[in-house]
């Protein structure tokens, strides 16, 4: 850009002009201002001022309808010694080490099927497997909810007929966790073996050739090419399925009408915060869970990036 | 396309977005008022709700189907100044909560048509919705929720038991006869007693006087008998193995009754057309009087919010809404038990049911209403109870220890009050 | 090298992949199967045991139920002009934005960037509800512009635009239309956006489908059935209509399949976007 870096000895008529210069940059480019600013105006409006706003209200207690009340830092002192919060902060990180490393690892074994210079049909698999992603959550857990049923529920009449026994799926938390977990397996997996496919079709034929030349084994041509090659790709799934995981809301809710099962066991962070500011009407409590969601999220991003500079590293 | 053309598009469309508003107020639409109603499916008759069209003339009434979390649409609707005209309100809890912000509501006392009205309904269900100095009337009474026992007379009659109601009644009058039945039943039949110890919670909870609250807003849900008798009782039924642990409103619940999943259930009457859809059997299920004697398990109000703009008009609508005929026919069609005591002796309400073996049960239901006594209810029952029953399903579906079970809904219950009425 | 024999004859490692790829088949479709089967059943043939997989015949039924319970064509239209609506909207916006931020040296565009860049960063969930308040405020409560307004310039969106725009439009192709005469938004009209064309067909899909899905925030914003969009609509069903659960998959059937038809249309460019996105990011 070249502007921007103002002689420090310089006199203040040339600081003057180069801010002179800079205004007629600006003017001149005046229709482009104009092309970004609605990304700018409703970021203000409808991203910064509510971040603002959730500050105000973590400080007060307000039902929605009664008077707004000052409270200090009543609400974060009283999520601190939540133990419904906390135990869903936990259930959210159960459900998506639940989740994701299944959902990572079938994922990464259909792109190498899929990859196989001899399989046949490859549109169809890929089709039929990247279609649960486009069906709604809401969809797919009314259906899945039909499965889970406990009495009556198809998987649990498959189960028993297989001598394993009935799960009751619903109503306890260890069962409910990897009913979502399921459910989350089969909306993704088919999406993620798409993108390692895309990363395995990437690597060039003449590396594996010359790995063949050279005597290496398919083991050690997995683990030495594929692997490496493929780390960039595979991190970048973790990342998305961090943000996904830590964002869980619909398959509890629908899947337990709201109530995140008798044990608690379905409560994600999303669901409490949800239960708590819009059925309990807790809208300052609401906001601090808010805040509180933001840290761990935050906390989570930055051991992501940490990871992912150490593995790049090595 | 030219590229003028382009931006004309793109401000229709945003144009398209600015009116695109489907805000729901009192408007007058060729000569008639609409007013729009909020309610519940099979909480107000469909039919009767046309009918209203007819009856006020000048009215519209845009009734809508609310469904999902009814409470939270409310309250959330109310804070955004943009409350349907009327509203049902469901369950006594929820009206404690309304109660507590009648300012949302217009005051139904001002009106005389109402005033002159409110010798119609039963008084302890009036009361309800009235401000503590009975000054201020947010809602009038839709139907109450007396208590009775629906029994399966296959299983009853194969563990040798009485199946004629009266028999039953006499038998079954205390829940100590009531659990000594069901060890009758599982041990000849293996079908346990009841659906979930939900149920039996809720009953033996209403059939006491104070609940969760005394009138002057002091806790006493970890120290009241009622309470601690309530939870004992549903524990029993668990440990002797005489629930089959289904929840109401549920999909298996239906399947279990039709399945004879279950010999009976303690409920009100809203679960007579429940049961009739669940299970389509003819003369199988009959009705008694309740082990442990009447209660109330709820029951709806409805009222005029205060962004209605013809509050008069539609405290008439609510009036005529919940008429003693029209509370009748509720009966007849939902099994919503009137509040007006008049409504009792309609013929409609005492045809003789050929679901239920070809009695009139209206007896039951009748005798168990107009023995109701009702306690105090705080503004924060409903989610107290709810702590409370998600601990009885993690015992009965998880076998977590009773006392665990207990001392964990107090501590979540202290926890969510704290947090409820901070400062 | 051995790949030619094996092509020709079964064997073990082809049979076990056929194998993985048949299971996983199942386990992806049979949900799709089976909410058809269900939508053509009656309740209580759906619950009993054991359980019925083949088809009924109840299906018109089971639909003159949904209809006649819920206006559900009408939230299928509120969902259809939400994210027709916000998706058309929002690709004129994000394409403007993006293709500013590629082709134009203006002072401010890192900092301002690296503001657009940090704004993905915040979960959506830290102001749910300050949001729901300011959405009072301009009276959106319970309307559909509060489901469309607020993401009109996705921050995704036009970072996904400048990326292809930068590499795809070139310099002297806009230089060549400057000389002509051609003013910004002449260039972006007559330049920038027949170029651009197939990337916003690939994102245009998926802010359609996104929205079309999108369920949390409209639960928490729309209150009358009359507004509802087709996902808060088939939650609510499940709530109260349960007794009628061939209804129920009925609806999820009716609701699910504009975007298996979507799906089955651009599922190439849909699939080849979700690989190219992660390949090159």
């Amino acid at each position: 850009m070249g502007i921007t870096h103002p002689d420090i000895h310089a006199s203040s008529t040339a600081r003057v002009s180069v801010w002179g210069q800079r205004w007629k940059q600006v003017k001149r480019h005046r229709t482009i201002y104009l092309f970004i600013s609605p990304f700018y105006i409703l970021f203000a409006v409808f991203g910064l001022f509510p971040i603002v706003f959730s500050v105000y209200l973590s400080f007060h207690s307000w039902d929605g309808l009664g008077v707004m009340e000052y409270i200090g830092l009543k609400n974060f002192e009283l999520v601190l010694t939540d133990g419904q919060f906390w135990q869903s902060v936990f259930n959210t990180l159960v459900i998506w080490v639940e989740s994701t490393i299944p959902m990572l690892f079938f994922a990464l074994v259909i792109a190498f099927l899929l990859n196989s210079a001899f399989v046949r049909l490859r549109s169809v698999w890929r089709f039929s497997f990247f279609l649960p992603n486009i069906t709604s959550i809401v969809a797919e857990a009314v259906l899945f909810g039909a499965f889970f049923q406990t009495k009556f529920g198809l998987l649990n009449y498959l189960l028993e007929k297989l001598g394993l026994g009935a799960v009751d799926w619903l109503n306890s938390n260890f069962w409910l966790q990897i009913a979502v977990a399921i459910m989350i397996i089969w909306r993704w997996t088919g999406y993620n073996s798409i993108i390692y496919l895309a990363g395995l079709q990437s690597i060039s034929e003449e590396l594996y050739d010359a790995a063949r030349i050279d005597g290496a084994s398919a083991t050690q041509t997995f683990l030495r090419i594929t692997i490496p090659l493929m780390r960039p790709i595979i991190l970048f799934t973790v990342i998305m399925s961090t943000i996904g995981g830590m964002q869980v809301f619909t398959e509890p809710q629908v899947l337990t009408n709201g109530s995140g099962g008798p044990g608690h066991g379905g409560v994600t962070m999303v669901l409490y915060l949800y239960n708590q500011a819009f059925s309990n009407h807790l809208f300052g409590y609401g906001s601090t869970i808010g805040w509180f969601l933001f840290v761990i999220i935050l906390i989570l991003s930055l051991l992501n990036s940490l990871l992912v500079n150490r593995i790049s590293k090595s | 396309m030219t590229y003028k053309k382009a931006v004309a598009v793109v401000f229709t469309l945003l144009m398209v977005v600015c009116t695109a508003s489907c805000g729901q107020n009192s408007a007058h639409q060729n000569g008639k008022i609409t007013l729009t109603l909020w309610y519940w499916n099979d909480s107000i008759n469909d039919d009767l709700l046309k009918q209203v069209d007819k009856a006020f003339p000048n009215v519209h009434l845009q009734a809508e189907k609310i469904g999902g979390n009814f409470e939270s649409k409310l309250i959330a609707s109310m804070y955004a100044d943009d409350a349907p005209d009327i509203t049902a309100i469901n369950s006594a809890d929820f009206i404690a909560t309304m109660v507590k912000d009648y300012n949302q509501f217009v005051n139904l006392n001002q009106f005389s048509e109402v005033r002159k009205a409110k010798k119609q309904y039963l008084a302890w269900k009036w009361n309800l919705a009235s401000t503590p100095d009975h000054k201020y009337q947010v809602a009038i009474p839709m139907d109450t929720g007396p208590v009775v026992l629906y029994y399966n007379t296959k299983v009853f009659k194969k563990a040798g038991l009485p199946t004629s109601p009266e028999q039953v009644s006499k038998k079954l009058k205390t829940w100590d006869d009531y659990i000594q039945a069901g060890e009758h039943i599982k041990q000849k039949t293996g079908v346990p007693l009841v659906d979930n110890l939900t149920t039996v919670y809720n009953a033996a909870l209403n059939q006491g006087k104070t609940y969760y609250f005394t009138s002057d807003m002091k806790p006493i849900y970890e120290t009241n008998p009622v309470v601690k008798h309530a939870w004992n009782l549903a524990v029993e039924f668990h440990h002797k193995g005489l629930s089959a642990d289904v929840d109401e409103w549920t999909t298996a619940w239906s399947a279990a009754a039709t399945h004879d999943g279950f010999a009976s259930f303690v409920g009100a009457s809203w679960m007579v057309p429940q049961l009739e859809q669940s299970d389509t059997r003819k003369g199988v299920w009959r009705i008694a009087s309740a082990p442990g004697g009447p209660a109330d398990l709820g029951g709806s109000f409805i009222g005029v919010t205060k962004d209605c703009k013809y509050p008069e008009l539609a405290a008439k609508i609510i009036l005529w809404l919940q008429n003693p005929k029209h509370q009748a026919q509720a009966y007849a069609s939902l099994g919503l038990y009137p509040s007006a005591p008049s409504a009792f002796a309609d013929p409609i309400m005492n045809k003789p049911s050929s679901y239920f073996g070809g009695e009139n049960i209206n007896r039951y239901f009748s005798a168990s209403d107009k023995a109701i006594d009702i306690g105090f209810q705080s503004p924060y029952d409903a989610t107290i109870n709810n702590y409370f029953t998600q601990e009885l399903a993690l015992v009965a579906h998880n076998n977590k220890n009773p006392n665990s079970a207990w001392s964990e809904a107090i501590t979540e219950i202290n926890q969510q009050m704290r947090r409820v009425l901070v400062n | 090298m051995q790949k030619g024999i094996d092509s020709k004859g079964v064997s073990p490692a082809k049979l076990f992949l056929y194998l993985g790829l048949i299971i996983w088949f199942l386990f992806s479709i049979f949900p799709f199967y089976w909410l058809i089967a269900m939508s053509t059943r009656g309740t209580s043939s759906i619950f009993s045991y054991p359980p019925k997989l083949t088809f009924g015949h109840r299906f018109l039924t089971n639909i003159h139920h949904l209809l006649s319970a819920v206006s559900f064509f009408h939230s299928m239209w509120n969902s259809l002009v939400v994210a027709g609506l916000s998706t058309l909207l929002t690709l004129f916006f994000t394409s403007l934005a993006g293709f500013s931020f590629a082709k134009f040296e203006f002072p401010g565009r890192k900092s301002l960037f690296l503001i657009l860049l940090g704004t993905m960063m915040i979960p959506g969930q830290l102001s749910l509800v300050p949001l729901f308040t300011i959405m009072k405020t301009f009276h959106w409560v319970d309307n559909l512009k509060a489901l469309i307004v607020p993401g009109l310039a996705s921050a995704f969106g036009i970072f996904w635009i400048r990326q292809f725009a930068e590499s795809a439009i070139h310099d002297d192709l806009l230089n060549a239309a400057r000389i002509d005469g051609c003013g910004n938004f002449r260039l972006y009209y007559h330049v920038a956006l027949p170029v651009l064309r197939p990337t916003l067909v690939a994102l245009g899909i998926f802010l359609f489908m996104g929205s079309w899905n999108d369920y949390l925030w409209p639960l928490v914003v729309l209150n009358s059935p009359q507004n509802f969009t087709v996902q808060v609509m088939l939650a609510s069903l499940n709530g109260i209509y349960f007794k009628d659960y061939g209804m129920i998959m009925a609806g999820t059937l009716l609701a699910t399949l504009p975007l298996i038809i979507l799906f089955s249309i651009f599922s190439r460019k849909i699939m080849g976007s979700v690989a190219i996105g992660a390949v090159k990011s």
